[in-house]
C-alpha cells in the first residue's frame, strides 16, 4: 500500500455537520433502494444525486482516489465473471436476444447482456460515492455515540470506533515495518521465489502483530484509570443533537427509498425493459 | 467484558480490514491475508472474543464502510454471492478458538488443527450461500460444479499456504507466555 487508506477528513461542510446516526440511516435507505431495483432510470438518477452530495461535502477526488481504483478493479473482475459464467443472463431477463459480436465457442456479446451488466455497474456507481463519503465525513468518536443512541451497547459501539481508529495506525505500522525489512534485504516482489516470498511475509506480519499487541496494555490501563466501563451508561463528549438538516436528510432518504419502490414495482418487475 | 479485552477485540477487527489490502502477488487468484488474520483472531483471542471481533468487522462493513473484499460495504453486501464468506469469518474464529481451548496437549498440533479446520470451514457457509444467492436473488441457476469452480477449486492452494503461514506465525506467537495468557487474565 503506497497510498493512505480512507480515514476521517475534517472539514466544515453540511455533510460533516450531520450526525453519524443521520448518515447511517440515510446510507441504509440509499443502499436498500439501490439494491432492490434494476430500473436504469432510478439508478442513473441516484448516481447523479450522489455526485452532487459528494460535491457538497468538499471532499477532494484525490482523497479517495486510491480506494476508488481498488473498488473499480474488483468491479471489472465482477463483470468479467458475470459474463463468463452467465453470458445470456441479460437475454433471459429482457426476453430477446440481439447478437452483436462473436467472441469464441458459444460466447456471443448481446445487447441485452451489455444492458444487464451496465445496470449492475451503475448500481455500484450509485452506492460507491455514498459509502466513501460516509467514512471520510464521519468522526469515529461521534459515530460511536450515534451507534449508542441507536441502541447498541456503548461498549460495542466504542469497540467499533476503536477499530476505525486502529486502521490508519496499523497501516502506518505495516508500511514502516515493510520498509525497514526491505532495507534489510527482504524482497516481496516477483523477483524472489514464491516460497521465499511466503517466508518473507512472516517477517512483516510478526512485528506487525507484536506492535499491535504492544499497545493493548497501554490503552486498556489508560482507559481503566479513567474509569471507563464502570457504569451501565455513559455520556458522550462528541454527542451531537439532531438539527434541521438532519431531519431534512432523513426525509430525503425516505422519499428516495419510497420513490424507488414505487417506480420499480408498479411495472410488476424490478427490471426496466427497453427491448 | 474487561476493558483489556474490549481493546484487543477491535484490534483484530482492524487487522482483518488491513489484511484484505495486503496482497502477495502470486498467479491469477487474489491472495490476501484476510483469512489468515481471521484465523489468528480465533487462535489468540479464543472462541468468544474472536467471534466478537468478526462480528464487529461484519457490523462495520454492513453499516456501509467499504471494508469487505474489493472495497464493498453496506447492506447490499448481504445479497452479494460472496457475503457468505464474511459470515463464515465468525465461524472460522469460533472454531479456531474452540480447538485452541480444547484439552489437546501438543500445542503445535493444536495450532495446526485450528488453522486447517478453521480456514476450510469457511466453505461450509460460503459455498451454499453463494449458490442460494445466485439461484434466488440473481435469478441464475448455475450448476453446483460451477459454484465449486468459482469459490473453492482455485483457492485450495492459496488456503493451504495460509494455513501453513498461520500455523508458523501462531506457533511463534503462542510460545510466548504473555500472548498465550493474554485473554485469560
Amino acid at each position: 500500500m503506497s497510498t493512505t487508506m480512507l480515514s476521517y477528513i475534517k472539514k466544515d461542510s453540511k455533510i460533516h455537520n450531520l450526525t453519524g446516526a443521520t448518515k447511517l440511516i440515510f446510507f441504509i435507505l440509499w443502499t436498500l433502494a439501490s439494491m432492490l431495483t434494476y430500473d436504469t432510470r432510478i439508478l442513473i438518477g441516484m448516481f447523479i444525486v450522489s455526485i452532487v452530495i459528494f460535491k457538497i461535502s468538499k471532499i477532494k477526488y484525490k482523497d479517495i482516489a486510491f480506494i476508488l481504483y481498488f473498488i473499480l478493479f474488483f468491479l471489472l473482475l465482477n463483470n468479467i465473471a458475470i459474463f463468463i459464467f452467465s453470458p445470456y443472463e441479460g437475454a433471459n431477463i429482457y426476453g430477446s436476444k440481439h447478437e452483436l459480436v462473436h467472441l469464441f465457442g458459444s460466447y456471443w456479446v448481446t445487447s441485452q447482456q451489455m444492458f444487464y451488466q451496465f445496470n449492475v455497474t451503475i448500481k455500484y456507481f450509485s452506492v460507491i460515492p455514498m459509502a466513501l463519503l460516509f467514512m471520510v465525513t464521519t468522526d469515529p468518536s461521534e459515530f460511536a455515540s450515534s451507534l449508542n443512541r441507536l441502541g447498541v451497547s456503548y461498549r460495542i459501539s466504542y469497540a467499533v470506533s476503536i477499530a476505525l481508529r486502529y486502521i490508519p495506525d496499523i497501516q502506518r505500522d505495516y508500511q514502516d515495518i515493510s520498509f525497514a525489512q526491505q532495507a534489510r534485504g527482504i524482497d516481496m516482489s516477483k523477483k524472489e521465489k514464491f516460497t521465499t516470498r511466503i517466508k518473507n511475509s512472516s517477517a512483516i506480519l510478526m512485528p506487525l502483530i507484536f506492535s499491535s499487541l504492544d499497545r493493548i496494555d497501554t490503552i486498556s490501563c489508560a482507559m481503566e484509570l479513567r474509569a471507563f466501563g464502570n457504569g451501565k451508561k455513559r455520556t458522550w463528549y462528541n454527542s451531537r443533537e439532531f438539527k434541521k438538516y438532519d431531519y431534512i436528510a432523513v426525509t430525503i432518504g425516505i422519499l428516495i427509498f419510497i420513490t424507488s419502490l414505487c417506480m420499480t414495482f408498479k411495472n410488476g418487475s424490478r427490471f426496466y425493459n427497453p427491448f | 467484558m474487561k476493558v483489556k479485552h474490549m481493546i484487543i477485540v477491535p484490534l483484530f477487527s482492524a487487522l482483518v480490514i488491513i489484511g484484505s489490502y495486503i496482497q502477495i502477488p502470486i498467479g491469477p487468484v487474489p491472495f490476501t491475508l484476510q483469512t489468515l488474520m481471521v484465523v489468528l483472531s480465533g487462535i489468540i483471542l479464543g472462541s468468544k472474543l474472536g467471534m466478537l471481533s468478526q462480528l464487529i468487522y461484519m457490523l462495520i462493513g454492513l453499516i456501509g464502510l467499504p471494508v469487505f473484499s474489493g472495497g464493498k460495504g453496506g447492506f447490499s453486501a448481504v445479497v452479494s454471492p460472496t457475503f457468505g464468506f464474511v459470515i463464515s469469518f465468525i465461524l472460522i474464529a469460533y472454531i479456531s478458538g474452540k480447538i485452541i481451548e480444547s484439552s489437546i496437549k501438543n500445542l503445535k498440533l493444536k495450532i495446526f488443527l485450528a488453522s486447517f479446520i478453521g480456514c476450510f470451514s469457511s466453505y461450509i457457509i460460503g459455498i451454499p450461500y453463494f449458490f442460494i444467492i445466485f439461484k434466488y436473488i440473481l435469478s441464475n441457476s448455475i450448476p453446483f460444479y460451477k459454484v465449486l469452480n468459482l469459490t473453492f477449486i482455485p483457492f485450495i492452494i492459496g488456503d493451504l499456504i495460509k494455513v501453513l503461514v498461520a500455523t508458523l506465525i501462531s506457533i511463534s506467537l503462542m510460545s510466548i507466555p504473555y500472548i498465550r495468557n493474554f485473554t485469560k487474565s
